[in-house]
């Protein structure tokens, strides 16, 4: 009988799409990091909106830290920029100008939100080189279906933002971790 | 032939139980695998609930949401010292009569003290750009008392006497043309003081469509500039920001907002609570033309005609003052004026109001154009006026012909050109221009002043027409020192605004066109983007009127403003303020003249003024209010400042007008308030304009598919294993087979 052949190879197919694509989503996301690096560079050494490689859609705005992560953050919180990175959402202010949003991928960059607790804290450069340190004053789980996000215009601070649960299979699910950080005076290094 | 299958004897069988693959089990397993699975999905989706019961805050009090005060439902941005104003409720009321191009505006603000304490209510307001503020009166119970005009820091002396003292007063400020700032004292418990305004207003009059709007709310400005040190503040600080080095006076253009009718959260706000800071609009139109249509441009109307008066108020009766009210009317096709002239006579002299619309070919000659498009995308264009922004900017490129250059600057906090250096709109450069167009978004900061020198610093090439089209709201402190600067490095471009949003900075809009020597069209809603774009787009295309001239009869000695007439787009009438030395003589002739693409043209005019039975009140005002605006256009120019001022003041203290160095001020003569009592002051807030969602913000979409795809992925495998055993049973089976083949031929030979 042919099925079984046909069978066996449209399995190892799909298997290795699967893989495939989830360990892209993966490599992409640490692999780009990698190039932004040197975008972030030029920005800090003046440059405006560098692109990391020619054909991106976004730049880098700032460079976060959080413990170990070392992240940088790229300009608009849409899929184009998440998949590269954390992505600052365009609507809210830039670090050190007001309230910022950062959103990021609960598979990837943003994973270590779980592990994040009040009082821990944030770093971050600007585009400008400046020094910027936050404190986390806690975390929330929110349903965007009935809780919009609702900022003053001249709240100052930080906002992480990632889906929720961790290890929910739906990737279009109405929770959301936020994790909300006020300025800090404490002076953070970055490296 | 042997192929059709025959029972084996089960004896034969007995040989090969170890190697029988059970299906059923496979099968169970591969169940039990799909149970585990959903599982997991159910357990970490109860653990997502736990969590967020766990971590719930009720109305999410956190740190971005001290927007919520308990209870009512009123909700202020930021509290004063004071705590949230919400002591103070505040309505309003405007009895408005137009007579032909002139409105006349009675404007009653009602503020009522519901707290327990004496209150000071600080109320910062918007009133059209030309509006000639001329008389106030404060109203406690029966009492009236009639504000007197006053040089500006001897009304304030005044004004804060009385407040240390415990009279009841009242003082109405000028703080930018179109911004206003009124104080009144010693507010009872209980109390309900009106507060009275009068302001005349010339109507506008472009593309056969009059216009009159009231601004009822201001979009949140933006104060560039570093703040000033502790010590060089005076208290108390009323807005919500603080003064800079480039805003000296950012805490008194800078009310609190009430955000209250932005959030759209149906559990906080009732909506069919009446509307918060209501106004009363009610208008008497006495066009002195047949009209063919009324129209309200953001609300709702309601019309009744009395002879040759209608009468319109706005359905339902009270509005919020979200969002500016606009009513234009027109004449039958073919009957729209082209000349009309009001008089009025004070202290024997005469004053005049002149409207002429020249005669104005649709000429088809199009120059070669140099279009350089600014677009705001700060933080105060968010929500609808980004979308509006967006289309009228779309229009705009449509429009482009391939010989036209261009170039488009964004700017928020920074600026960012589409190209280097402007470019031939070819199809590529237009694609690439629309979708950087497309992708545009509001936030950040409103630095004006790097955007515009970036366009305005390359000349365009020999033969190009500049022309600058800027799209902003204006919401922007330091209107002056950016007037200055386009005065100064604008050259031969000309400068077209377009103003966007429910409440722009109309000041700073049209001063920058007439310094720019462009026009100003005003987009308020979506809907209008399409109309009002078309009227800008046949004014950028078509050769402006210049070197306009009026001829007075020789020995009438008339002083006209504005001094230097301005050039004339498609559709727009000449409006001129005139006053005589003495008596007009009947029968006076004035003859206009001026040039369009290279030909000269003149029209004789004979002065019959239209209101010849009643005089047209406010025509002196206007003239007044004219010559102030022109004199601190002077000094926006580089005049100094003290000259400008000796005779600003001079002029508004004989017309009683409102000025950046007069106030009025109505004072009580007897204390009221017990000097043992204090005195709370409370900002009262304005209603964010409609559409602007500075507080609501989109949650991104965080979650990748990487953990889907690994779960398929598994179940894929798991599939191929299952397969695998499956055909190794079937390996297994085939060995056994083998062997009664062999003796099923053998049976079957011949």
């Amino acid at each position: 009988m042919k099925w079984r052949p046909l069978l066996s190879l449209l399995l190892v197919g799909l298997m290795a799409w699967c893989w495939g694509s989830a360990a892209w989503i993966h490599l992409k996301a640490q692999l780009a990091q990698q190039l932004i690096a040197r975008a972030w560079d030029s920005t800090l050494a003046g440059d405006t909106r560098t692109k990391p490689w020619p054909w991106a859609d976004t730049w880098p705005v700032a460079r976060l830290q959080v413990e170990d992560q070392d992240l940088y953050v790229l300009a608009g919180a849409q899929g184009n920029s998440l998949a590269f990175g954390p992505g600052h959402l365009m609507d809210s202010a830039l670090p050190g100008e007001g309230l910022t949003v950062i959103g990021g991928h609960r598979d990837t960059h943003f994973r270590f939100l779980r592990d994040l607790t009040p009082g821990q804290r944030l770093h971050m450069q600007t585009a400008a080189g400046e020094l910027l340190s936050y404190r986390i004053t806690h975390l929330e789980v929110v349903d965007v279906r009935n809780q919009p996000l609702l900022v003053e215009p001249d709240a100052q601070g930080l906002l992480l933002v990632t889906c929720y649960p961790f290890d929910s299979l739906d990737a279009n699910g109405p929770l959301r971790l936020l994790v909300w950080a006020e300025p800090d005076a404490g002076y953070g290094l970055i490296l | 032939m042997c192929f059709h299958r025959r029972r084996i004897p089960r004896h034969l069988l007995l040989e090969a139980p170890a190697n029988r693959f059970n299906y059923g089990r496979a099968l169970k397993w591969f169940l039990l695998l799909i149970m585990a699975v959903m599982l997991a999905v159910v357990a970490s989706v109860a653990k997502a609930r736990a969590y967020q019961e766990e971590h719930y805050v009720p109305g999410r009090e956190t740190s971005s949401s001290a927007l919520y005060t308990s209870g009512s439902g009123h909700l202020y941005l930021r509290g004063s010292e004071g705590g949230l104003g919400s002591a103070l409720h505040h309505e309003s009321e405007a009895q408005v009569t137009i007579k032909g191009m002139l409105a006349k505006v009675v404007l009653r603000q009602t503020f009522e003290n519901n707290s327990n304490e004496w209150v000071e209510g600080i109320y910062v307001f918007p009133l059209g750009e030309t509006a000639a503020v001329n008389h106030m009166v404060m109203e406690v119970g029966e009492r009236r008392i009639l504000a007197q005009i006053t040089e500006k820091q001897e009304a304030e002396r005044m004004y804060q006497e009385a407040r240390r003292e415990g009279r009841r007063a009242a003082l109405t400020e000028q703080q930018r043309p179109n911004l206003f700032t009124q104080s009144i004292a010693n507010i009872a418990p209980g109390e309900v003081v009106t507060i009275e305004l009068h302001f005349h207003e010339a109507v506008s009059y472009a593309d056969n469509t009059f216009r009159w709007r009231l601004p009822t709310s201001l979009t949140p400005r933006y104060i560039p500039g570093a703040p000033l040190s502790e010590e060089s503040l005076q208290l108390p600080i009323n807005g919500w920001s603080l003064p800079t080095d480039q805003v000296p006076d950012a805490h008194r253009i800078t009310p609190f907002m009430d955000v209250s009718k932005a959030l759209d959260a149906p559990p906080l706000v009732n909506r069919l609570e009446k509307p918060r800071n209501p106004i009363r609009i009610q208008l008497r139109l006495d066009a002195g033309l047949p009209l063919a249509e009324i129209r309200g441009s953001y609300h709702q109307l309601r019309l009744h005609k009395n002879g040759d008066v209608h009468s319109v108020t706005t359905v339902p009766e009270m509005v919020s003052m979200d969002r500016d009210f606009e009513i234009s009317w027109k004449t039958p096709a073919g009957q729209s004026p082209d000349a009309a002239f009001f008089t009025e006579e004070v202290k024997g002299e005469d004053y005049g109001l002149l409207m002429v619309l020249p005669p104005q070919q649709a000429l088809q000659q199009r120059l070669p154009r140099e279009v350089i498009f600014i677009i705001d995308t700060s933080g105060s264009m968010s929500g609808t006026s980004i979308r509006q922004a967006r289309q009228s900017l779309l229009m705009a490129l449509e429009r482009l012909q391939s010989t036209d250059r261009f170039n488009v600057i964004e700017f928020n906090s920074e600026h960012f050109p589409l190209f280097d250096q402007p470019r031939y709109a070819g199809s590529r450069e237009l694609k690439a221009a629309r979708r950087f167009v497309e992708k545009l978004e509001a936030r950040g900061g409103t630095e004006m002043a790097a955007a515009l020198q970036t366009a305005m610093a390359s000349p365009a090439p020999e033969g190009y027409l500049k022309q600058l089209v800027f799209i902003t709201d204006g919401s922007v402190g330091n209107e002056t020192a950016l007037l200055q600067m386009i005065h100064q490095q604008l050259g031969d471009a000309r400068l077209f605004t377009v103003g966007i949003g429910s409440a722009p900075n109309s000041f700073f809009m049209r001063k920058a066109a007439e310094f720019g020597r462009g026009t100003f069209t005003f987009v308020g809603s979506q809907q209008e983007v399409g109309e009002k774009m078309q009227a800008l787009f046949s004014k950028l295309e078509t050769p402006v009127l210049s070197n306009l001239k009026i001829e007075w009869p020789l020995g009438l000695n008339a002083e006209v403003w504005p001094k230097k007439l301005p050039d004339l787009y498609q559709g727009e009438p000449l409006l001129v303020s005139v006053k005589f030395e003495g008596k007009l003589p009947p029968g006076s002739q004035i003859r206009l003249s001026g040039e369009q693409a290279g030909q000269t043209w003149s029209r004789d005019l004979l002065l019959t003024p239209a209101n010849s039975k009643r005089p047209a009140a406010g025509v002196s005002l206007r003239w007044a209010r004219a010559k102030i605006e022109a004199l601190l256009d002077e000094k926006t120019r580089g005049r100094h400042e003290d000259e400008v001022r000796a005779q600003v003041l001079q002029l508004a203290l004989e017309h009683q007008l409102v000025s950046p160095y007069t106030s009025l001020v109505a004072v009580e003569e007897i204390a009221s308030r017990p000097q043992g009592e204090g005195l709370n002051t409370e900002p009262v807030a304005n209603l964010l304009p409609h559409g602007q969602t500075l507080q609501a913000l989109s949650y991104p979409q965080t979650a990748t598919a990487a953990g889907l795809q690994m779960l398929m992925g598994m179940l894929a495998f798991f599939g191929l294993l299952l397969l695998r055993f499956h055909s190794r049973l079937r390996r297994a089976r085939a060995e056994i087979r083998a062997p009664l083949l062999m003796l099923c031929e053998g049976e079957q030979q011949p």
